[in-house]
């Protein structure tokens, strides 16, 4: 079970409401408008505040 | 059909998925694996689901998630998401219980009134009856919870029908009465005898043991629940019973029948918001959704033993 591209359209950042972009190496769903990602899991996308990590803390 | 699963990680949600993707059903699960039991019970439940290429599944909380998007009109919606447990339900839990059960049933509930799917399945609970006046329960006598988790289920059930009333939102709610079979909970009395009595440890018995308990196996709960989905019911609230109401004691017997040997048995004395009794008219049901229930209570409890026995 991969993020299909259907899955993607329809999923939501659960902080800002805006849609979600698969990160390049496929691992998180990035929010660029709350600066969060979300980790894709097992191919589960985990969109649960305790998951989410800012992005800037990455950098 | 497309169909979206609340609560698809759970004992009911992830039989149902599983029987949705066998009937050829794309299915979309949401659970936010609340930590009331260990998050691997209920990966194990959702294995095979994933293995199927009509299933794909998001981890998030219902009041957080965008629900919009994820509900396509004529979609059918499957609302199995809820806190269980009555007895942990008292005292400071409660905010668990309101936000879980009856928050994130209205979120659902607005998202479906822009979505308009062309039905939402809702899974309410024998816990709204309370201590019944009389027996069987039937659908139109007067609720009365005795636990908070009740309370719960019974605001979430009148939402339902409320959304149903002021917007047109199709609902219809199945009251289960004590569900079991294999992936029940693991804080469910079945799960918990069935272990102990694998591993020859004590059995923990609340009350005297007369206590009855209209017992429901799964695979016909999952009948009813997809029998919502198109039957003419809109709007409806139904008994969801299996016919098999018999005592503690006796379900007890059944289960030293299948272990083939004595329990050890312990007294752990009566519970608060434990009802006494429960038995379901489901005539209602019958006439509806054409239910039948066709599982009895010794075949459904030595499929939960078999079950528990690959788990251990």
């Amino acid at each position: 079970m991969k993020i299909s591209d259907d899955l993607l359209r329809i999923l939501r950042c659960p902080v800002s409401r805006q849609p979600l972009r698969l990160s390049s190496d496929g691992k998180w769903l990035i929010c660029d408008a709350a600066g969060l990602r979300y980790p894709i899991v097992d191919d589960i996308p985990r969109l649960i505040a305790e998951a989410a990590e800012k992005i800037e803390e990455q950098k | 059909m497309k169909c979206v699963v609340t609560g698809a990680a759970g004992f009911i949600g992830s039989n149902l998925c599983d029987r949705l993707l066998a009937l050829g059903h794309d299915v979309t699960g949401i659970d936010c694996f609340t930590d009331y039991y260990p998050r691997a019970h209920k990966e194990a439940n959702l294995a095979a689901a994933r293995r199927h290429p009509r299933f794909t599944f998001v981890e998030g909380d219902l009041n957080a998630l965008d629900l919009r998007p994820l509900i396509g009109a004529g979609d059918w919606v499957f609302h199995e998401a809820a806190q269980a447990g009555v007895r942990a339900s008292w005292g400071a839990s409660f905010q668990i219980y309101t936000a879980l059960n009856v928050d994130a049933t209205q979120r659902l509930l607005e998202a479906c009134k822009e979505a308009k799917p062309a039905r939402i399945v809702y899974a309410s609970s024998s816990s709204v009856y309370g201590d019944a006046a009389k027996f069987p329960e039937n659908e139109d006598d007067r609720p009365q919870p005795i636990s908070p988790y009740g309370v719960t289920k019974l605001a979430a059930e009148h939402l339902c029908v409320l959304y149903w009333k002021a917007f047109g939102a199709p609902t219809v709610s199945l009251r289960y009465f004590t569900v079991f079979g294999p992936r029940q909970r693991p804080d469910m009395a079945f799960h918990k005898w069935c272990r102990a009595a694998l591993a020859d440890a004590e059995l923990p018995i609340f009350g005297d043991g007369e206590q009855t308990r209209d017992f429901t196996y799964v695979a016909d709960a999952v009948d009813a629940i997809v029998a919502a989905a198109t039957a003419d019911c809109v709007g409806q609230v139904l008994n969801v019973g299996g016919g098999n109401r018999v005592t503690v004691k006796q379900t007890l017997a059944a289960l030293a029948e299948i272990h083939g040997r004595p329990l050890r048995l312990v007294d752990r004395g009566a519970q608060k918001g434990d009802v006494r009794h429960t038995a379901a008219d489901i005539s209602r049901a019958e006439r509806l959704l054409g239910y039948r229930p066709k599982v009895g209570l010794l075949d459904g409890l030595r499929a939960e033993y078999e079950w528990i026995k690959t788990i251990l």
